[in-house]
């Protein structure tokens, strides 16, 4: 029997409001295996090197969290803090190091050359390749939603603001309004079922007759042309089933959020926490198992008003080491931490199945595009990872002595099933990471 | 026809190359005339429409104005415009919102403006047929195939024989079916000869090519004359399209498309949401940015109407102005409603003068020497400076009390690495310093004088480098540029195709280029160069396409 935790419920307080009584419990409560979920955080312009890293203990166990990392005291065992894992596909290549940084994230590729213009004036298109978390959704990813990307204040519309990638060329711009999401998850939640039964017919015979037309419409298009029907019959496909599937019956039925000047500096964390709700929510009902989370652009011309901070995020990560001025980003970087702590909070607080968490179950990868803003660094990359979906040892720091970024990309790829032995640009990856 | 070889200096130039410092380039031979460009055609993916090209198309058929795109997801930006057709792709998000929008419409149609969609009183067939094919013409932009018809027939009959369905519940269904289609989301382009291997450029069929019209200069849908035109075949006729092509900018529906280009290419969009350091600037609120905006737009749309020249918009001396701007701009006795003014020079001149254009372009703290001058460099001389090199930390100064922001930007750019090109970014951003971050007027800053000297310190255009004082000086000299008005006309031609420019534009381009500037750089007379062009009315032919 699958239940919402008590915690959950209560989170009402500015997040999404659960309506309460549970309605149906869950398939899986027969014992069988809980499915696998996936979330890649990211967080722009690099840390506060100085105070990032653990201080390493006896043995890649014992380390000791640092101030910046207070929040995730509670949650140590379940982390993994990586060393000397360098991101060199994004060291040259078309387009600035903050561009190049976030586009190789998670496809481990290179920029495509292009007309975006970087911070420092420099240009470049999208990233040449699929992201982790598109690849994931072949794998893990046969829900009602194959996976969200999500954004808090991403305003960037261009290579600064997307993480996610179909493919080359392809870029997944984040959703930033929560109430959109909303939408996109529960669609026509709460709706009797009578009525939802009438409109549930009513888009399949429209949807059907929009495909029966597959044939009418490729007929004398060129190749390239051609695909893109594809892809958008493709598109409209899953949105059938999407449609015409049951709601989320095992789930509490939410509130739609309200209205959100979603773009909007001072909104940051009230976003934050409707986005990190509506998560949770949708891993409870089995949604969607894949999310990738952006905290802003990498252009990041943005203040955090709510933290002192009034100009931009982005030059506070110039200043010099010892600039006093530096101080506010370690408040900024405490406060991601806090984020990262709501996110793994939310998991833990949903019990799966076989008395397991959705923590047990979740890979939480949070990393940035660059190590040292001031110096735009691509070396010892301030990655974090969380949560049990990886099957991995946690609650370690681990050296992993100058290896690529993208071995770490398809070792994620094969903790959920992958086969492949490279990711990204074969020139940057040389195989699965070892001792995960 | 002749072949033309693409000179690489000058087409780099144009379609704002960004590898390095431009170098002179060789004299270009005159383009040949109208029709004549030779060489393969570049290719435009087919394009789907952006938000404000579906809002403003339902609004035109149907009378629809609640901005049903509205959660549709954002575009991505390419080249600062919104209509990549590359980068512009669907998602399982935005069929979602195409469903829920066409759910909305169909419904919202039929029960208050049924008479839009069915243009008769019946409930017959040949009522339904009669739906089918205006409603599926318009919004397919050209005649339905029999295909098509004998395919929406069926769902309409279909709809019509299930329980207690009504004639208008099957004309709301099979509306929906229709808003979802790709032959309404996409502009569908063919060419006139498909299948051939060997033509490297095939003319679009009449009714691509009224499409193509329609979206470039009304942001929108063709309306029946056009596509009345388009199907009897006369688009074809150079006479015909250009006569079409001033009827639509005749029409009000036009300043939707002028406004398309000019909001994206300056961002005015992103002024409204601005944002100012509150301990710089205490009187900064967020109503201020929306006003800024507003000014920003009445003065486009003003100089557009009053004027309509590249001339006119860089040189008018015109501002929009309310009771929240008057203290910033030395006006007093204001309202609420904007109201334009005459500003007197030196204070202020044409658009690189506006408030909202100068507050966009600064700092949340501080004016932006560094933004200014790229502006000028790369939106309106197509020449953008080339990056910092790698490894060098970027940071702007910071504010103090002692200095003034030329001291300071002076002192950033003393680093040899940076001095390169800041040299040639710095001394035109300098021009602007009698303009604080609000873009208000100042003549000293923390207590020393403003010195607004400037200088363009290289050009292809011989008669713009050199110095000057001040905005206005500088204003007066790009309006008189060849160079710019070349610019524009690229930036305009490139959102014309939704896509890069690349060597099989450039012949177009140089008779675009050519148009504009004989007009004396009226923007009609640039649309109608770049609908006339071969770039425009031709698409690759063959499997390549």
């Amino acid at each position: 029997m699958k239940r919402l935790s008590r915690r959950v419920v209560l989170r009402g307080a500015g997040g999404i409001a659960v309506a309460l009584p549970l309605l149906a419990t869950d398939s899986r409560a027969d014992g069988g295996p809980s499915p696998r979920r996936f979330i890649a955080s990211y967080v722009p312009n690099g840390v506060f090197t100085p105070q990032w890293f653990p201080t390493p203990g006896a043995s890649e166990t014992e380390f000791t969290l640092g101030p910046i990392h207070q929040p995730l005291v509670p949650y140590q065992r379940h982390l993994l803090f990586t060393r000397n894992l360098d991101m060199n596909v994004a060291i040259q290549g078309a387009g600035e190091m903050h561009q190049r940084g976030l586009g190789a994230l998670l496809t481990g590729a290179k920029l495509n050359t292009g007309t975006f213009i970087g911070n420092d004036g420099s240009s470049s298109g999208w990233a040449k390749g699929r992201s982790i978390d598109q690849e994931l959704v072949g794998l893990i990813g046969q829900t009602r939603i194959p996976s969200l990307q999500l954004g808090v204040n991403c305003q960037e519309r261009d290579v600064s603001g997307v993480m996610s990638y179909s493919g080359n060329d392809g870029p997944l711009l984040p959703q930033n309004d929560p109430r959109v999401t909303f939408r996109n998850l529960f669609m026509d939640a709460g709706q009797p079922p009578q009525m939802l039964d009438e409109v549930q017919r009513r888009r399949k015979s429209v949807l059907d007759a929009v495909l029966d037309q597959v044939g009418i419409v490729k007929r004398r298009m060129g190749v390239v042309d051609q695909q893109r029907l594809d892809a958008h019959f493709t598109r409209v496909r899953d949105l059938e089933k999407r449609v015409t599937a049951l709601p989320p019956g095992m789930c509490p039925t939410p509130m739609p959020p309200g209205e959100v000047q979603f773009l909007t500096e001072a909104a940051m964390p009230q976003v934050a926490k409707l986005q990190l709700d509506l998560v949770t929510l949708a891993f409870q009902c089995d949604l969607t198992r894949i999310v990738t989370i952006m905290w802003s652009d990498a252009k990041n011309h943005r203040g955090m008003p709510f933290l002192g901070i009034s100009s931009s995020v982005h030059n506070i990560t110039h200043y010099g080491d010892s600039d006093p001025g530096r101080a506010k980003l370690l408040d900024r970087d405490r406060w991601q931490m806090q984020q990262l702590a709501s996110i793994l909070e939310g998991l833990r607080s949903v019990t799966d199945a076989n008395g397991t968490t959705l923590l047990d179950n979740t890979l939480v990868f949070q990393g940035s595009d660059v190590s040292r803003g001031n110096v735009h660094s691509h070396d010892d990359m301030p990655h974090i990872l969380a949560g049990g979906g990886g099957g991995w040892r946690m609650g370690r720091f681990v050296r992993f002595n100058g290896q690529n970024h993208n071995n770490l990309l398809v070792s994620i790829l094969r903790a959920f099933g992958g086969t492949q032995l490279s990711w990204g640009d074969p020139a940057f990856c040389t195989g699965p990471l070892a001792g995960l | 026809m002749h072949m033309r070889f693409v000179n690489t200096a000058l087409s780099c130039l144009a379609l704002a190359c960004l590898a390095g410092c431009p170098k002179a380039p060789d004299p270009e031979p005159p383009p040949p005339p109208m029709g004549e460009c030779d060489g393969v055609a570049e290719r435009t993916p087919m394009r789907l429409l952006t938000r404000a090209e579906y809002d403003n198309t339902v609004a035109d058929l149907f009378g629809d104005t609640s901005n049903l795109s509205r959660d549709f997801p954002r575009e991505p930006v390419v080249h600062g415009f919104d209509n990549d057709a590359k980068s512009l792709q669907v998602t399982d998000e935005s069929v979602t919102r195409y469903l829920e929008a066409a759910e909305a419409l169909a419904s919202s149609v039929v029960s208050s403006r049924r008479a839009r969609v069915v243009p008769c009183q019946t409930t017959t067939a040949a009522c339904a047929e009669q739906f089918i094919t205006t409603t599926g013409r318009r919004l397919f932009r050209r005649s339905i195939t029999i295909e098509e018809k004998a395919a929406f027939t069926t769902f309409f009959n279909q709809v019509l024989a299930s329980p207690q369905a009504t004639f208008d519940a099957a004309v709301e269904w099979t509306l929906q079916v229709m808003l979802q289609s790709p032959q309404f989301l996409y502009r569908f382009e063919e060419g006139a000869v498909p299948g051939s291997k060997w033509d490297m450029r095939t003319p679009l069929v009449d009714t691509e090519l009224a499409t193509r019209l329609s979206y470039l200069l009304w942001a929108s849908t063709p309306d029946d004359a056009l596509l009345d035109l388009a199907e009897a075949g006369q688009l074809a006729d150079p006479a015909m399209l250009e006569a079409q092509a001033r009827r639509l900018l005749a029409d009000a529906r036009a300043d939707r498309g002028r406004m398309r280009f000019f909001s994206l290419w300056l961002r005015t969009g992103d002024v409204g949401g601005l944002g100012k350091d509150l301990g710089t600037y205490p009187s900064f609120t967020p109503a201020l940015a929306k006003a800024w905006q507003t000014s920003l737009e009445l003065f486009l749309k003003d100089s557009l109407r009053r004027d309509g020249t590249l001339k006119g918009l860089l040189t008018s001396d015109r501002l929009f102005v309310n009771q929240l701007m008057g203290p910033y701009v030395n006006q007093a006795g204001l309202g609420a409603d904007f109201s334009p003014v005459t500003m007197p020079e030196p204070q202020r001149l044409g658009l690189l003068t506006q408030p909202g254009f100068l507050a966009r372009l600064s700092s949340p703290d501080q004016s932006s020497p560094i933004r200014r001058g790229i502006f000028v460099l790369e939106k309106l001389m197509c020449q953008s400076p080339p990056p910092p090199p790698a490894g060098v930390a970027i940071t702007p100064p910071l504010p103090n009390t002692g200095t003034t922001t030329r001291e300071r930007f002076q002192q950033h750019a003393s680093d040899a690495t940076c001095a390169g090109c800041h040299r040639l970014i710095d001394p035109v951003g300098f021009g602007f310093e009698n303009y604080d971050a609000l873009g208000a007027w100042r003549t000293t800053e923390n207590g020393k004088p403003i010195d607004a000297s400037g200088e363009i310190v290289s050009a292809t255009d011989a008669t713009l480098p050199g110095a000057f004082t001040g905005v206005p000086q500088l204003a007066r000299r790009l309006a008189e540029s060849r160079q710019v008005h070349d610019c524009v006309a690229s930036e305009w031609t490139r959102f014309a195709m939704g896509r890069d420019l690349g060597a099989g534009d450039a012949c177009s381009l140089a008779q675009i280029q050519e148009g504009f500037s004989k007009s004396q750089g009226r923007f009609d007379d640039l649309l109608v160069a770049i609908v006339m062009s071969d770039t425009f009315r031709t698409r690759p032919a063959g499997v390549a396409r």
